[in-house]
């Protein structure tokens, strides 16, 4: 009976700390609402049935990559995406001063020459667990903001990245 | 003890008006061996404390008015099992209610309703997700190889010096 009660206890614990919020939820809701901004939710239901959607027609991909992409998908618990192309600068300057970073980890910074700029950011949950990867960029037309909450493996996401890069040597 | 005096103490035991001491003599008159033939009516009466003393109880009876003893026990316990299911239900509707709360927290988040902001169709949701992958994953290359690039090049001045 204690055992059963210690493992109730713990299981409140850990849904707690599941339980919490993307970056676009704590951070970036006014630009949910500002009609600017593009906005696109693809919620979990969707990646679960990534695998039956992209054998489909109308999903051009070939074998190697859309498996990545099932790879890639099938960890994922939701994808957020904000978007404008209203003054992309001022927008991405902002919205990397608002994120938290005693909670996320910048994973890769790049500064291109044209002045546009990308950055991945990284939460992990107290088991150093994969949470939320965060996705900012601007150039001159645009700013997008994109959210991906789920246990993602960034090795998996490389691999993605590996296929395209031989699908553009091919071409 | 004669007759009259026994049939006197019998009706003011009846009217109730009998001391302890008359119904003791009540109560020996009839565990006696003569009693009246008309007073034998009354003889049940005052005879159970008799049978009683008499009645010699078999082992299964002494065991079966003992269980109801350490049946109680056995039931409160039960009753505590039952209580800390309960309990234990009571808390996972509590940690599943709470956790909703978070999910969506109160009036900050709540502002938001994602469902409203979903592609209109799976493939389209399954196209907007595949370009969001490919960004992130290319930006993740190009940054990667930038930075393998650039330690090739440390190496290849440290090599020059």
């Amino acid at each position: 009976m204690k055992r059963l009660m210690w493992s109730s206890l713990l299981l409140l614990f850990t849904w707690g700390l599941s339980a919490q919020a993307n970056a676009i939820d704590s951070y970036f809701q006014e630009y949910v609402e500002d009609e600017q901004f593009t906005v696109v939710y693809i919620s979990p239901r969707v990646f679960r049935f990534v695998d039956d959607l992209t054998s489909k027609d109308g999903i051009e991909m070939d074998d190697e990559e859309a498996q990545a992409f099932i790879d890639v998908a099938s960890d994922m618990r939701g994808l957020r995406i904000l978007s404008t192309d209203v003054t992309p600068t001022k927008y991405y300057e902002e919205a990397i001063s608002k994120i938290d970073t005693k909670l996320y980890e910048t994973l890769i910074t790049i500064r291109d020459r044209d002045g546009s700029r990308t950055e991945l950011l990284l939460r992990e949950n107290t088991d150093g667990k994969l949470e939320e990867l965060l996705f900012l960029s601007h150039g001159d037309e645009e700013f997008t903001l994109m959210s991906f909450v789920g246990d993602l493996d960034l090795n998996k996401v490389m691999k993605l990245a590996d296929e395209m890069e031989d699908d553009n040597k091919e071409e | 003890m004669d007759y009259n005096t026994i049939k006197a103490l019998l009706n003011k035991y009846f009217e109730g008006e009998s001391s302890l001491a008359e119904e003791q003599q009540l109560r020996e008159y009839f565990q006696g061996e003569h009693i009246a033939e008309d007073l034998r009516q009354y003889q049940p009466l005052f005879g159970y404390f008799q049978k009683a003393k008499q009645q010699v109880t078999s082992e299964a009876f002494d065991q079966r008015m003992s269980r109801p003893i350490s049946r109680p026990k056995r039931s409160l316990r039960l009753v505590y099992r039952w209580a800390a299911a309960a309990a234990v239900v009571l808390m996972l509707g509590a940690g599943w209610f709470f956790n909703q709360q978070v999910e969506d927290p109160g009036p900050t988040a709540s502002a938001i309703d994602w469902s409203k902001y979903e592609p209109a169709t799976e493939e389209e949701a399954i196209e907007l997700a595949r370009g969001a992958f490919i960004k992130t994953s290319n930006a993740m290359y190009k940054g990667l190889s930038t930075a393998a690039q650039e330690v090739e090049n440390v190496k290849k001045i440290m090599d020059w010096e």
